[in-house]
């Protein structure tokens, strides 16, 4: 059982770290912490949700990874461009009014568009129940998929800020925007691009889970608070603290749901959050902001 | 400056396409009913061939029509739209009144507690209501009853399933449907039947319990506990999860096979339901699994999961086909309309929501007026001998006089057969027999 129950947390965990590597890339660069990020991910499920009505019956809605992505990814720019850039150095209250009136705004409108009504992806039960047997563990075929594509995201992001140029810029405006924007970058570009990976990263997530998940308004709800504690405990703005923190949140609950009680791993997580704050004040592998 | 408005402007467009893609319904596989859209306004009052309208008696339906729990709300909304149609347009609206047509107002209470009392309060005062339709949330319903007290109006609870509404010292609240307290007893005396049938003495089944942590859920768990425990059966796991924080079902599936359970009693939600199954298939445990009501009697758990369905049972205060219903002419009239219009059957809020307005619609009439406390005092001596609407919940009908509580209502077992939950148990009110749910087919 013990094997099963850390599956069961990495499996999981993956999925909870791409919406923290999402949100702490928003903060990395910005300063800021998005609140509606669970919400984007109820956006995600609800693009793939509609794009599967031209899909083959029973058909993967992984193939729609490219069009969610991109459409997520607009999305945060239109979202930035209108809303996020007016609330930016202007106060550290601004921002939270901002996302989180974003955050009622996106669920009361998915619902007006969508209605009330629970829905799913009709995937196969062969996929969607579907798993594997390791080493007297069942892998859930829906969930290694997720963590796969979690993982490679996950890659993906720590290549981009760390071998692209438009990424060190992020990772340069994110550490002094000013100097940065004296050596030539434009932090305007840098922000927006931060801003709509975010998104981006949040979206791919609804439809990492949209197999297993089903599918309303306020489904990205509790995902968001689970990104905020990973995010926390990773370390602010630290890409691979936010995997970190996904994966420990992930093994937390489920050792918990599983060897207490699952109306604990709540509490547990943020027992975890605490201890390690008390610690390590600036996460796991967060490192106190350089001032001059 | 004009190169980056051309690029705002383009990328507006391109998201708006890709939402009216989005915005496409999804084809659903198996094909479950169709959802429905959005119920119409309900109808402007009767003109009467003089001209002039009437003045329309008012019921307010409130209901959780945002928020997590919206499906609820629209199952309430269109119990409503169906009660409504078939007292104006089959009825001819009060005749004891001149005609008066009724109106139904829906009132959304959102599906949080802490946020209800203020639209309800809002609309009291905003107009004259002769009866409230209470909410099929029980945590909700509660909140409603100081203020009902106070506007001295009645209200009759629908689908809540609560005994402490019943308990609050409320002179103005009717709980007309099975409460949890009798959902129990009738739950386990199923498994006994079950077990019968399974050739499994019911003493030896190792029984799980898992609930939702609110009003509903633990007020379930808390009588199963104690029945559990009156009638010697073995209760091995129980544990409440929290609804707002559930993502994953899995560890709480690995915790139910360690713990050997042969028999899973859920009391859950839509969306808990659908991690619920999906881990347990993942996972392959498959316990019988003997629902407590809610979700597990939805169309929205057909339309999840398909044809898997088939086979699960619970309880619930109603389901479509029970004997009340199918013997009642007026009520098949109204459940054929409201399957022709909404196409699917009539769900487990939407049936006590029609028989509670169906329920003011006789006191009214026999009172001959609309006045709120004359109603009250009306539907404190009604019973099934003198309004034949009573016989639609499972029991025997009669509102005590004191607490409000129909204290002969009897919970119903369902089975999910052929896509379609149908009353299986107690036998007097059972459409079908109980069939075995690995090969669908009666037990021989």
């Amino acid at each position: 059982m013990l094997f099963q129950v850390i599956v069961n947390g990495l499996l999981m965990g993956g999925v909870f770290a791409l919406i923290a590597v999402g949100l702490t890339m928003i903060h990395g660069v910005m300063k800021i912490v998005n609140f509606a990020q669970g919400d984007f991910l109820a956006m995600g499920l609800f693009m793939t949700y509609g794009l599967y009505a031209f899909m083959p019956e029973h058909s993967m809605p992984y193939w729609l990874i490219l069009p969610v992505a991109a459409g997520m990814y607009l999305f945060g720019m239109i979202v930035f461009r209108f809303a996020i850039k007016r609330v930016l150095n202007t106060g550290d209250s601004n921002y939270i009014l901002l996302t989180i009136g974003l955050s009622f705004m996106i669920q009361n409108l998915l619902q007006l568009i969508y209605g009330a009504d629970f829905r799913s992806i009709p995937v196969s039960d062969t996929f969607r129940m579907g798993s594997w047997e390791f080493l007297g563990a069942m892998f859930p075929i829906s969930r290694i998929v997720a963590f796969a594509a979690a993982a490679i995201f996950v890659v993906f992001v720590n290549w981009f800020l760390t071998k692209t140029d438009i990424g060190r810029a992020m990772r340069a405006t994110a550490e002094n925007r000013a100097v940065a924007e004296s050596l030539g970058i434009r932090g305007g570009r840098v922000y927006v691009t931060a801003f709509a990976i975010g998104t981006m990263f949040a979206g791919i997530s609804g439809l990492l889970i949209s197999p297993v998940q089903m599918i309303f308004p306020t489904a990205g709800v509790p995902f968001g608070l689970v990104a905020m504690s990973a995010m926390v405990l990773g370390g602010l703005g630290n890409i691979k603290g936010a995997l970190l923190g996904g994966l420990i949140i992930g093994l937390v609950e489920s050792f918990t749901s599983t060897y207490v009680n699952i109306a604990l791993a709540p509490v547990a997580v943020n027992l975890v959050l605490v201890l390690v704050l008390i610690f390590k004040p600036y996460g796991l592998l967060g490192k106190r902001r350089r001032t001059a | 400056m004009k190169k980056k408005w051309l690029i705002s402007a383009i990328s507006v467009v391109v998201v708006l396409v890709l939402a009216l893609a989005a915005c496409a319904p999804a084809t659903q596989a198996p094909a479950a009913p169709a959802a429905p859209a959005a119920p119409a306004a309900p109808a402007a009052p009767a003109v009467p061939a003089g001209g002039g309208a009437l003045e329309p008696v008012r019921f307010l339906v409130f209901a959780m029509m945002t928020g997590p729990n919206a499906e609820s709300g629209r199952q309430v909304q269109m119990a409503a739209k169906t009660a409504e149609w078939y007292i104006n347009e089959v009825l001819g609206g009060f005749p004891s009144l001149g005609g008066r047509p009724i109106h139904l107002n829906v009132v959304d209470s959102t599906s949080d507690a802490a946020q209800a009392p203020m639209p309800f309060e809002a609309a009291l005062q905003a107009e004259d209501y002769s009866v409230v339709i209470g909410n099929s949330n029980s945590s909700i319903a509660l909140t409603q009853l100081p203020i009902v007290e106070a506007h001295q109006i009645p209200m009759i609870t629908g689908a809540a399933a609560n005994i402490a509404i019943s308990q609050q010292g409320s002179s103005f609240s009717f709980q007309p449907a099975a409460t949890s307290r009798a959902f129990i007893p009738t739950q386990l005396d199923f498994l006994e039947y079950y077990s019968g049938h399974l050739g499994i003495p019911v003493k030896e089944l190792r029984l799980g319990l898992i609930f939702a942590d609110d009003a509903w859920g633990t007020d379930n768990a808390n009588n199963t506990r104690q029945q559990v425990k009156e009638r010697g059966l073995n209760l091995v796991f129980d544990q409440s999860y929290n609804v707002a924080a559930f993502t994953d079902a899995t560890p709480l599936i690995t915790a139910l096979m360690a713990a050997d359970v042969d028999v899973l009693l859920p009391s859950s939600y839509p969306a808990d339901l659908s991690l619920i199954f999906t881990a347990m298939g993942a996972l392959n445990f498959n316990p019988l699994v003997v629902g407590g009501g809610a979700a597990m009697t939805w169309p929205s758990l057909y339309a999840d999961l398909g044809d898997a369905v088939n086979g699960l049972t619970s309880v619930d205060s109603w389901v479509s086909d029970q004997t009340g219903a199918r013997e009642h002419e007026g009520w098949q009239v109204m459940n054929d309309w409201y399957e022709e219009q909404f196409g699917e059957f009539i769900p487990g809020q939407a049936g006590p929501t029609m028989f509670s307005i169906m329920l003011a619609y006789s006191a009214i009439e026999r009172i001959g007026s609309d006045d709120p406390i004359a109603i009250r005092d009306e539907l404190r001596v009604i019973d099934e001998t003198t309004v034949d609407w009573f016989k639609i919940p499972n029991g025997v009908g009669d509102f005590d006089n004191v607490t409000g509580l129909n204290t002969g209502a009897r919970a119903v077992m369902m089975q999910w057969q052929n896509g379609r939950p149908t009353a299986v148990f107690p036998p007097e009110y059972a459409a079908s027999p109980l069939l075995n749910p690995d090969t669908m087919k009666p037990f021989e």
